[in-house]
């Protein structure tokens, strides 16, 4: 998904003297769905497997299966947890974050940005992916079955 | 249950602390003035909404920098035992270099 953020460099470089923001927008919600196809990559590599396991209904049934709400949910709370690691934590933020960045640029027209706050959005997403591929494999499974599954009360 | 009561205004004290949070992790790229207020977000759920002001600085901006002055207003808040989310928004000057975007 390393061509989504690429996507959204482009997006965030074009016009140089005057961004539009419809391309400064169109960036924060690809910046967005790098880090929703991060971590639903996770969860479905943890849960069925990489290489030719990706080919599989199953590899696809888990990776459909992240919700945003649920995911969102998720991670705001560990993003104040004690107990996750600095990654874990990082991308979680970096999630939530960018989930309402997306939002804002997608269904606020009064909203803009600035090409600045955009890249460092960029960067960010980036340095968050490569957190979340930094986890232990306990953590890992931890996080994305967090995601993935409702306890029952 | 009213909404100012659900999602009061954050208090004083902590409004300050967020500002000097911000002004020692950010001050070096030009951060002139700090909003801090009360809000929902996206989902309906009571939030912090912090916007950050810069003037246009001599050194670039450094997006990990960022991240982690962020990441530390999250750390604030659990010790002071408010459960909202904190939402940033860093509103550069236009001229604004970005450390790795030059």
């Amino acid at each position: 998904m390393a061509h989504e953020l690429d996507t959204a460099r482009l997006l965030a470089k074009a016009d140089r003297r005057k961004p539009s923001q419809s391309h400064l927008k169109r960036a924060l919600s690809a910046v967005y769905y790098t880090l929703f196809d991060a971590l639903a990559r996770q969860a479905a590599d943890s849960l069925v497997g990489k290489g030719t396991k990706r080919k599989l209904d199953a590899w696809r049934r888990i990776y459909r299966t992240i919700e945003h709400g649920r995911a969102r949910e998720v991670l705001k709370r560990v993003s104040r947890e004690s107990g996750w690691s600095p990654h874990a934590q990082r991308f979680a933020h970096e999630f939530v974050r960018a989930q309402e960045l997306r939002h804002m640029a997608d269904y606020d027209p009064g909203t803009s940005f600035t090409r600045q706050e955009v890249v460092a959005a960029i960067a960010n997403a980036e340095s968050a992916v490569k957190a979340l591929e930094r986890l232990g494999d306990d953590e890992r499974l931890e996080l994305v079955t967090r995601c993935l599954c409702r306890e029952r009360p | 249950m009213s909404e100012r009561s659900r999602n009061p205004d954050p208090p004083p004290e902590l409004v300050r602390e967020i500002e000097a949070l911000l002004e020692e992790r950010l001050g070096r790229f030009g951060l002139e003035r700090v909003e801090v207020r009360a809000g929902f977000d996206h989902a309906g759920e009571p939030a912090i909404f912090v916007d950050a002001w810069y003037r246009l600085s001599e050194e670039p901006i450094d997006p990990e920098a960022l991240a982690e002055a962020h990441r530390a207003l999250v750390d604030l808040l659990v010790e002071r035992n408010d459960e909202r989310f904190p939402y940033v928004r860093d509103h550069f000057d236009k001229k604004q270099r970005v450390r790795g975007f030059e």
